[in-house]
């Protein structure tokens, strides 16, 4: 068979091929971060936090609502409910206490980093604050601009259609491959949110009758458009 | 029959056929080792062979490309605990307010995270809210390295306590206080406190313009003028639109200059081509010696008129007599509505012009409302340089003035005095003092000011200091024995000064109206006035330059990078010239291969001191005899930006001489400019539409504003309406265009550093600018009239190779027009169609989007552009190590000033305007998620709303309520090369001149 042309010649175009494609698919998730897990200085539960204790992910990451950024909760936002819960309270399986009535020791890390006395329940004065170094898991490049404003409060998107199911996360991770790709589709499919938005208000009407009743999507108001993420 | 002919391939191979045959016989003539060859002796040593190295490349590579696939490690730290006013990703703006002895400005800094990254116009306030190129690019002054990092003594890092000990020790009854002029209540108190004799002198001084104003009314100030009651302003050598007095008249100015029947004329009678020259109707060459003979013809022929008597004034040159007398006669007819004014610092021709004023009963010239900000005393500074002389003055504390850089007198006696210097870094002054004590940059400052007669502004910071600097009323009052710290000496300066609103609304607004004292009103003395006469030879004088005005930002590149608005010259200064004494000097200005200019340079002599190797720059609007220099630059002390750029000005001339006799010798020296513009005039094309008020107001727009337009089947069309393309929806949503008015449009340069701010502009250096490789997003063309017109060349039969020829060249009293170009967003863009991976595509909003993370840098887009606005990166500015000096992002500081909103662009990538993308992305979103309509007027560009004189309106043409949208169908609209069909989105308003 090694001397037969035609076949030597078929094979290596198949094995380029496939080599060329798998090149391809492989450099193409250069940069990809998806499934990224990155160990934080806290071992933060949104899984206890977000799905047991039911708490908003806005309570903590507040600016989602209102700027470019989610923001990472300030130790004082931690505060507000850990001055109160020190942990010491948890148990192991066998229901002893687990930390002998300390508080446990990854809720000890915001106290060290804001200055907070647990034995007389105080602020410690003129203490140095010692900022907590988190990983950051989602990274996008510096020539895209996002805003979580825009997806959270105008798209009225729900934080898991990208960051996953959080509220199930023991320790989080990225969810969402956040490629070009990945936004793109999603403007495609995404219907732009009309309802009680008066910024729509004149030219809902223009794109239905453009439109001719179609659902219109992101991209249909220029979601597609390369200066709209890319300036 | 063919016969076999001989032919030489070049001269060269007839000259020597032996040698030219050997040379073809033999390709690759000598045997070239090949070490010889790569010139380096130990490769041949080396043990490594081809294939090895290769191996080497190989795994490096690889290895290299490994590596990179490994995202970094990204840390997040958020606040500890967060301020409630903060939020990330938000930007906050204080209201502050700026002076540094030369600018006053009620400003809104834009903080991001604490950073502040841009500065804003003010428009509430009740002065100088707008800003100037100077007050826009003082933000990234704050963010200098070459700052002082901490207190000095005898060259040496210190503590306070230390430094304030020893100044407090040099301090004696013989120590004097030199400043710039102070306009700060609370400093003054702290200054009042500290018990010296104080005195205060302007690096460009008005001093015996004020001496004027204080013996009419008992207060050091100069007059405030009120453009909009004036119909015809006559300036002798005053530039107000620069650097005339501390008011920004710029808004007035335009406003006064709105096309009508009631619209402002403005005659210009000076000597260099000032930005108010080069915008006035009529334009008349004075010799800075003949200011006051032009101001004392004016003065006598209304005191004729008025009845009262004259002043003896030296015979005027015949060439301009008529006009002036013109001009007189035209004031006169002008009555009230008519107002002069003097920009020579002399008491003389200052009397003069506010005689002539009050005798014409001016209703805009106010010499009851004074502005205070440049008032210092060249005759207190003058006693005191002889005290220091005699030896009565032994110590001297300087607080933000570099004196002995603009006073070669004081730097030839700094010897004999101790120096304590207030300053923000080691410059000529401080670096010579005993004890050099850091003061704040005015954003991380407290201050105060009282600029005019019922103003009061404050200051307030908006980061902490960046150094171990003080604000300067605190280290004043700290050396007077206070304790106070800053916020409180303003506070209670606040309060004492009867600033009508509380202390919290004072520092959200940043001003506050106060009660106006009345000021007793004499009669002006005109019995001392005696009117010099011109020089007969040449005269030296000093002006200032839109960017650099007296100095104050020298180690800030983007008032360098910034092309002169006349000259469009950057990075330099220079002898401006006139073409005939060029020709009398034997000097001249060069096209080099490049593209660059390069002229000679002249040695010049005033009163015994020579100024060795300047150049010089033939400038057309030049009066002969009279040659010109700006001061701020020669700097030796001020960083690596500021240092050696150009020759100072004051080493031949001081502050207080307005002009001196000069002596001029052509060197052999050649000197390079960086200019940005090479042609220098229309050549008979619609660039920019310019035509006299009278066509304006009674001819047919379709004539003096005719449309472009195109044969075709269906008959003549427009532009607009010739058409092979199918268009995208312009009507559904936004549709953004630009209003340019050039009638309002002054050139001062303020759009283009706020532009930079905005969009984090690379500075590329001289080297850079020289090649054309300027990367400024918006500039401002500059045309000189031509003597040759198309209409001319047919009048006089020339023939087209000479009528284009002479159309290129300037006139010797041009006309001149500015024009403010960026990209102009074309509808059908050139670029777009031939960019070959849709890096730059279009927007149904009307813009022309750029994305940088597409672009290859083919560059096509770039030569196709009719407009040449796309700018193309060449070097990786932030890093490159040909840039250190100059780029403010290579270091931790500078880089603090960059707009996190906008990409920081790469090497190999084209950039170019996008409209401020980032302020429409957000001003939509605002009113997303307020769930409201916009409203117009709701953001602007960068560019818009730097403009003081409101030229630029930016807006939505789909909204029927817009300013832009009224703008577009006024009958003065056009665009900019509407023949070429490229539907830009920016528009032009005709620019109408105030002459028959």
């Amino acid at each position: 068979m090694i001397n037969n042309k035609g076949f030597v010649t078929v094979a290596t175009i198949v094995v380029t091929v496939l080599f060329l494609n798998q090149a391809y698919w492989w450099m193409s998730g250069i940069g990809v971060e998806q499934n990224y897990q990155p160990e934080q200085p806290i071992a933060f539960s949104h899984a206890l936090h977000a799905g047991e204790n039911q708490v908003d992910c806005n309570y903590c990451h507040s600016s989602a609502r209102h700027s470019k950024h989610s923001g990472i909760p300030s130790a004082n936002v931690c505060m507000n409910c850990h001055m109160y819960v020190d942990g010491s309270e948890i148990t192991d399986a066998s229901g002893n206490l687990k930390y002998d009535g300390e508080s446990s020791p990854e809720i000890a890390k915001i106290y060290a980093a804001i200055g907070w006395d647990g034995e007389n329940r105080e602020y410690i004065e003129d203490y140095e604050e010692r900022p907590i170094k988190w990983v950051r898991i989602h990274n996008l490049p510096d020539l895209v601009y996002f805003n979580h404003s825009q997806h959270v409060n105008v798209g009225k998107l729900e934080c898991q259609e990208c960051h996953g199911p959080v509220e199930t996360m023991e320790e989080m991770y990225q969810y969402s491959e956040l490629t070009m790709g990945w936004c793109i589709n999603c403007h495609r499919e995404t219907e732009v949110q009309f309802e009680k938005n008066g910024y729509y208000q004149d030219f809902h009407e223009e794109l239905t009758e453009k439109y001719h009743g179609e659902k219109i999507t992101a991209a249909k108001i220029g979601g597609l458009e390369c200066g709209k993420c890319h300036y | 029959m063919t016969e076999n002919n001989k032919y030489w391939r070049g001269i060269e191979d007839q000259s020597n056929p032996e040698l030219s045959e050997k040379l073809a016989q033999n390709e690759f003539s000598n045997e070239i080792s090949q070490a010889d060859f790569l010139g380096n002796d130990e490769l041949a040593e080396s043990s490594t062979s081809r294939r090895d190295f290769l191996k080497f490349m190989g795994f490096s590579t690889a290895a290299a490309t490994l590596a990179a696939c490994e995202a970094p490690i990204v840390e997040s730290i958020p606040y500890v605990v967060k301020p409630d006013s903060l939020t990330p990703g938000i930007a906050n703006y204080y209201a502050s307010s700026l002076y540094d002895g030369y600018d006053f400005a009620s400003v809104l800094v834009k903080t991001r995270e604490g950073r502040p990254i841009k500065i804003e116009p003010n428009n509430d306030a009740i002065f100088n809210g707008a800003t100037n190129a100077r007050v826009q690019a003082s933000v990234l002054s704050l963010y200098d390295g070459a700052r002082m990092h901490s207190p000095m003594m005898d060259g040496a890092a210190t503590s306070w306590k230390e430094a304030i000990t020893k100044a407090q020790s040099l301090l004696t009854e013989n120590s004097v206080l030199l400043t710039r002029t102070v306009i700060s209540p609370a400093l003054k108190s702290a200054i009042a406190k500290l018990g010296l004799r104080h005195v205060s002198v302007d690096a460009v001084s008005q001093s015996n313009r004020a001496d004027v104003y204080e013996a009419l009314t008992g207060v050091r100030g100069l007059p405030t003028v009120e453009l909009a009651k004036a119909r015809l302003v006559f300036a002798v050598g005053a530039d107000f639109l620069g650097d005339w007095g501390g008011e920004n008249l710029n808004s007035a100015y335009a406003a006064a200059r709105k096309p009508g029947s009631d619209m402002l004329r403005h005659i210009q009678a000076e000597s260099g081509l000032s930005l108010s020259g080069a915008n006035a109707d009529v334009r008349i060459k004075a010799k800075v010696s003949e200011y006051e003979s032009v101001l004392a013809h004016v003065y006598n022929k209304v005191a004729n008129a008025v009845g009262v008597a004259t002043v003896s004034a030296p015979a005027l040159r015949e060439d301009i007599k008529l006009s002036v007398e013109g001009v007189a006669n035209e004031l006169i007819a002008a009555g009230s509505g008519s107002l002069v004014l003097n920009g020579l610092n002399s008491a003389t021709a200052e009397k003069l012009a506010a005689k002539t004023n009050e005798l014409l009963a001016s209703e805009a010239f106010n010499t009851s409302r004074l502005d205070f900000t440049a008032s210092g005393s060249d005759t207190d500074f003058a006693a005191l340089l002889e005290d220091i002389k005699s030896g009565d003055v032994t110590s001297v504390v300087t607080l933000d003035t570099n004196v002995l850089h603009f006073s070669s007198a004081m730097a030839s006696l700094a010897e004999k005095v101790s120096l304590v210097s207030i300053a923000d870094r080691l410059d000529e002054t401080a670096s010579k003092a005993a004890v050099a004590l850091p003061m704040s940059h005015y954003l991380e400052a407290w201050t105060d000011a009282a600029p005019a007669s019922g103003v009061y502004a404050v200051g307030q910071p908006t980061i902490s200091p960046l150094f171990d600097s003080k604000s300067a009323v605190e280290i004043v009052n700290t050396l007077a024995g206070g304790s106070e710290s800053a916020v409180e000496l303003i506070k209670a300066s606040a309060t004492s000064e009867n600033a009508s609103k509380a202390w919290n609304a004072l520092l959200h607004d940043g001003f506050a109206d106060v009660a106006i004292e009345e000021v007793a009103t004499g009669t002006l003395d005109m019995s001392d006035v005696a009117v010099s006469a011109p020089l007969k030879g040449l005269e030296f004088y000093t002006y200032t330059k839109a960017g650099m005005g007296a100095g104050n930002n020298a180690n800030n590149p983007w008032t360098y990078e910034l092309p002169d608005p006349v000259t469009r010259l950057s990075w330099d200064n220079y002898v401006v010239m006139s073409a005939a004494d060029a020709v009398a000097y034997g000097v001249e200005v060069k096209a080099q291969s490049n593209g660059s200019m390069n002229g000679n340079t002249i040695n010049i002599t005033v009163d015994g001191t020579t100024l060795e190797n300047v150049p010089v720059w033939i400038q057309p609007g030049q009066t002969q005899g009279s040659i010109g220099l700006a001061v701020g630059f020669g700097r030796t002390e001020a960083g690596k930006v500021g240092n050696n750029v150009g020759v100072n000005a004051n080493s031949l001339l001081a502050p207080a001489v307005s002009y001196a006799e000069a002596t001029v010798v052509a060197t052999e020296v050649e000197h390079g400019f960086a200019s940005v513009q090479l042609a220098h005039t229309m050549m008979g094309r619609k660039i920019v539409n310019e035509i006299n008020l009278p066509t304006f107001l009674s001819g047919n727009a379709k004539e003096w504003n005719e449309k472009p337009t195109f044969e075709s089947y269906k008959g003549p069309l427009t532009s607009f309406e010739a058409n092979l393309w199918d268009d995208q929806d312009h009507e559904t949503s936004h549709m953004w265009n630009m209003s340019i008015d050039l009638n309002s449009c002054t050139g001062c340069g303020a759009c283009v550093v706020a532009c930079s701010l905005e969009n984090n502009v690379p500075v590329v250096g001289k080297d850079e600018v020289r090649r054309h490789r300027d990367m400024h997003w918006l500039r401002i063309d500059r045309y000189y009239s031509s003597d040759m017109t198309k209409e001319v060349a047919e009048e006089e039969g020339v023939g087209a190779i000479e009528k284009y020829a002479k159309m290129e060249v300037p006139s010797e009293s041009p006309s001149v027009v500015f024009q403010p170009v960026m990209c102009q967003h074309c509808n059908h863009a050139p670029c777009e169609t031939v960019c070959p991976v849709g890096a730059t595509v279009h927007s149904r909003e009307g813009l022309n989007h750029m994305a940088y993370n597409r672009c290859i840098g083919t560059r096509y887009c770039a030569n196709n552009c009719p407009y040449k606005v796309r700018r193309f990166n060449w070097f990786n500015y932030q890093v490159n190590d040909k840039f250190t000096d100059v780029n403010p992002s290579q270091d931790d500081y500078g880089r603090m000033v960059l707009n996190p909103d906008v990409t920081v662009r790469a090497r190999g990538v084209i950039e170019k305007c996008s409209l401020c993308i980032q302020r429409i992305q957000l001003g939509k979103l605002e009113a997303k998620k307020d769930g409201r309509q916009l409203t117009d007027g709701e953001f602007t560009t960068a560019c818009a709303q730097a403009c003081g004189s409101g030229a630029i309106v930016f807006g939505d043409v789909n909204n029927p309520k817009s300013e832009v949208s009224h703008l577009k169908q006024e009958e003065r609209a056009y665009h900019l090369l509407e023949e070429v069909g490229t539907q830009p989105s920016i528009f032009y308003q005709t620019k109408v001149r105030n002459r028959a």
